[in-house]
């Protein structure tokens, strides 16, 4: 799929390339720019026409109903603004879409997107700085209310001081760990690396025939590898100078630890499984790391096989390092101004204290606003629920995944070299150069 | 006799195994369809859940408008593959029987552009639909796909193995082209005309990324993208994923069963005619 996409976008470049010679779309590219420049001056803060706008993402099952459901409260608090809901499958299929649509200008006014997809889109001149909006005295923020949105998402929206998006559904890596595992055991949840290899030492044994590894991990792993090299105190990838920087003794103390607790066998992928949450939830794990998201999908399966769990911070080491991930929503500037305007009234609903919070209980995703966590609710839910209290914790030691255009090849080229190195076809040292290699040919391109 | 009754066994055991390895994934799809969460990934495999749950059936189908996406699904498999046999025979016909100026180099650049990749294409075919104003209509799912090169190929190639005999004998009882072909091509093509509609029916009603692209509102997708209602990011309803392929498969089962016949038939008769 990730192989597809990559000649989709390959291909979307050659017809951006092409469609120079073109007459419509110079129009429409002129068009574009003139708006996007002026709307750094003034915006439009009254809705004189009742609008509708359509919002393409990319939830499904129980996220689809949530959404649903803010939408819809949305839709009858005010009566100027219908938003309408529009699933384009995964994530991949999502920018696929927004690409050929843009080719074709026919863009909806809101999507969800991941950072690095909004550099692209930048780049391309295909979204609204929010800025104005964001500043407006009408239909702004207050500065408490800026300061409100977890810095560390507002960063991860923000290109040259300009902000082109608002956190929608984020979500963090955390540990989950077998609770009467570690009982037995007389351990206590690792909080360090060291703690965390000789938890996993321990507790990778045999029980009434069945193997249980001590740490699983997601397949998924060499493609954040950059978690482990920044918690070993070193750097992946340098969004300013596009230098990849994970060649160094940090990156190698991280792949060697990694690789050595593969190497003993008291860590193991999901392999298989796809996702780690099923061999963990039937107690064939004993510690797990990931995505917050994913607390549903343990807890269902872990309640039904009587297994005990808890969820705690990753453990760090030279320093916490923890990825947050999940989209955020941005307005296209192909929208008209009362579009825009529509829009961004909807994202001010989507992810004001009380939405954000109903979001977070229904999904697992994070609050995106520090008030949401003091909220009745939300203290409430995370005590009877510590695990979904787990993410929040780490909000200070978090970080976003480089942005730069091209950083999601990177990323897919660098892990195909580390799996490499999981898999015992390239010694750690090895797999740091080829990796080097592979990070600056696709940077190239 | 006792060689013959041992290397009927012998054939009937390799069939057997064969028929096995073909049915397992619908076995397990369906198996793992009446599951529990907890069931669906436990090692080693459970075979028979400890309780059937049917109930996994109805929530599928209560998470996405499955109603709306049939109805979606029947209309562009049918009109699609009805479509393309109809070009396909008249294509067919004309390359293999008619003479003009150039068939031979048009055939072999229709058979180039198979060689463009799908993917390719996508896009500029997206902007092309948007341009005519198609966009989440069933234009857009139907009408791209009303031709095949495959299809047209694998007919011509059946036109061509028809004695030429046939269409001597019937321009002198005073036959036209066009009768020649409804009344005489057609009936002794019917077992390659059963195998185009096969793959194309199942082609269609499988297809994905297409009407995905193409449409946007519910109510004009199809079953395939209802299939994403059960995967998100972090996980997979399983029970539920396989529950509503399970009925998504089931259609196309029957229409293979149906026709399935017709191809046998036609296999046996090309022997005879050997």
């Amino acid at each position: 799929m990730k192989k597809f996409v990559f000649s989709v976008l390959t291909v979307l470049l050659v017809f951006a390339l092409a469609a120079c010679g073109n007459d419509g779309d110079k129009d429409s590219e002129s068009k574009v720019s003139a708006s996007s420049d002026s709307s750094s001056e003034k915006i439009k803060t009254d809705i004189s026409s009742p609008v509708e706008i359509d919002f393409w993402h990319a939830m499904s099952g129980n996220h689809e109903i949530a959404l649903q459901k803010i939408t819809d409260d949305f839709n009858s608090s005010q009566e100027d603004i219908t938003v309408k809901l529009v699933n384009q499958g995964s994530y991949d299929d999502l920018n696929t879409k927004n690409m050929a649509a843009a080719k074709a200008g026919n863009l909806p006014a809101l999507t969800q997107a991941y950072e690095d997809w909004m550099t692209n889109y930048i780049d391309h001149d295909l979204i609204t700085d929010l800025t104005p909006y964001v500043t407006s005295d009408e239909v702004g923020l207050s500065k408490e209310e800026v300061d409100d949105i977890v810095q560390i998402f507002r960063e991860a929206n923000t290109w040259d001081g300009k902000y082109y998006g608002m956190p929608f559904n984020k979500s963090t890596q955390i540990m989950y760990y077998n609770v009467d595992y570690f009982e037995e055991a007389g351990l206590n949840a690792p909080t360090t690396w060291d703690e965390l290899r000789d938890a996993a030492e321990k507790l990778t044994t045999e029980k009434d025939g069945r193997k249980i590894v001590g740490l699983g991990l997601e397949n998924s792993t060499s493609s954040q590898i950059n978690q482990w090299v920044l918690q070993a105190g070193g750097n992946y990838l340098d969004e300013d100078s596009g230098k990849f920087l994970m060649n160094s003794p940090e990156g190698k103390e991280a792949l060697e630890f990694l690789n050595g607790m593969f190497k003993d066998g008291s860590a193991r992928l999901a392999g298989e499984d796809g996702y780690m949450s099923e061999p963990f939830a039937r107690g064939d794990a004993a510690i797990y790391f990931g995505s917050s998201a994913g607390i549903p999908y343990v807890a269902a399966p872990a309640k039904e096989n009587g297994v005990n769990w808890a969820a705690a911070p990753l453990p760090k080491g030279k320093q916490a390092a923890t990825a947050f991930a999940g989209t955020n929503v941005a307005i296209f500037s192909s929208a008209t101004d009362d579009e825009k305007l529509a829009a961004w009234e909807f994202i001010k609903f989507l992810i004001n204290a009380d939405n954000t919070t109903y979001w977070a209980m229904e999904t697992g995703y994070l609050p995106v606003r520090y008030s949401a966590l003091e909220k009745k609710e939300w203290v409430t839910f995370t005590t009877d629920h510590p695990e979904y209290g787990v993410g929040e914790k780490q909000f200070d030691a978090g970080f976003y995944d480089p942005r730069l255009a091209g950083a999601y090849e990177l990323k897919n080229a660098v892990a195909k070299v580390i799996d490499k190195v999981f898999l015992g076809e390239l010694t750690e040292d090895e797999g740091l150069k080829s990796a080097e290699e592979a990070a600056n040919k696709s940077l190239k391109k | 006799m006792q060689r013959a009754a041992f290397s009927k066994g012998f054939i009937y055991l390799v069939l057997i195994i064969g028929s096995v390895c073909m049915l397992l994934p619908f076995a397990w799809m369906f198996i793992t369809s009446i599951k529990s969460p907890g069931e669906v990934m436990m090692m080693p495999p459970v075979w028979i859940p400890e309780d059937f749950k049917w109930e996994n059936y109805k929530e599928a189908w209560s998470m996405a408008p499955f109603a709306r996406y049939t109805i979606n699904s029947i209309i562009v498999t049918v009109l699609s593959t009805l479509g393309e046999l109809v070009t396909t025979i008249l294509a067919a016909y004309a390359f293999s029987r008619m003479h003009f100026y150039g068939r031979d180099i048009l055939f072999s650049i229709l058979l180039g552009t198979m060689m463009v990749p799908g993917e390719v294409l996508l896009i500029p075919n997206y902007v092309t639909l948007s341009n005519l104003g198609w966009i989440d209509q069933y234009q857009a799912l139907i009408i791209p796909w009303l031709a095949s090169i495959f299809s047209i190929f694998l007919l011509r190639q059946f036109f061509l193995g028809i004695p030429q005999e046939l269409s001597y004998a019937a321009k002198i009882d005073g036959c036209n082209n066009f009768r020649f072909l409804w009344t005489i091509m057609v009936p002794l093509a019917k077992p390659a005309l059963i195998t185009i509609v096969l793959l194309k029916a199942i082609g269609s009603w499988n297809s994905f990324l297409w009407p995905l692209i193409v449409t946007q509102s519910k109510e004009m997708r199809t079953l395939p993208v209802g299939l994403t209602s059960f995967s998100t990011e972090a996980g997979i309803n399983y029970e539920l994923l396989m529950a509503a392929s399970t009925m998504i498969i089931l259609p196309m089962i029957i229409l293979y069963f149906c026709l399935q016949r017709y191809i046998i038939e036609g296999v046996a008769k090309a022997g005879i005619k050997g």
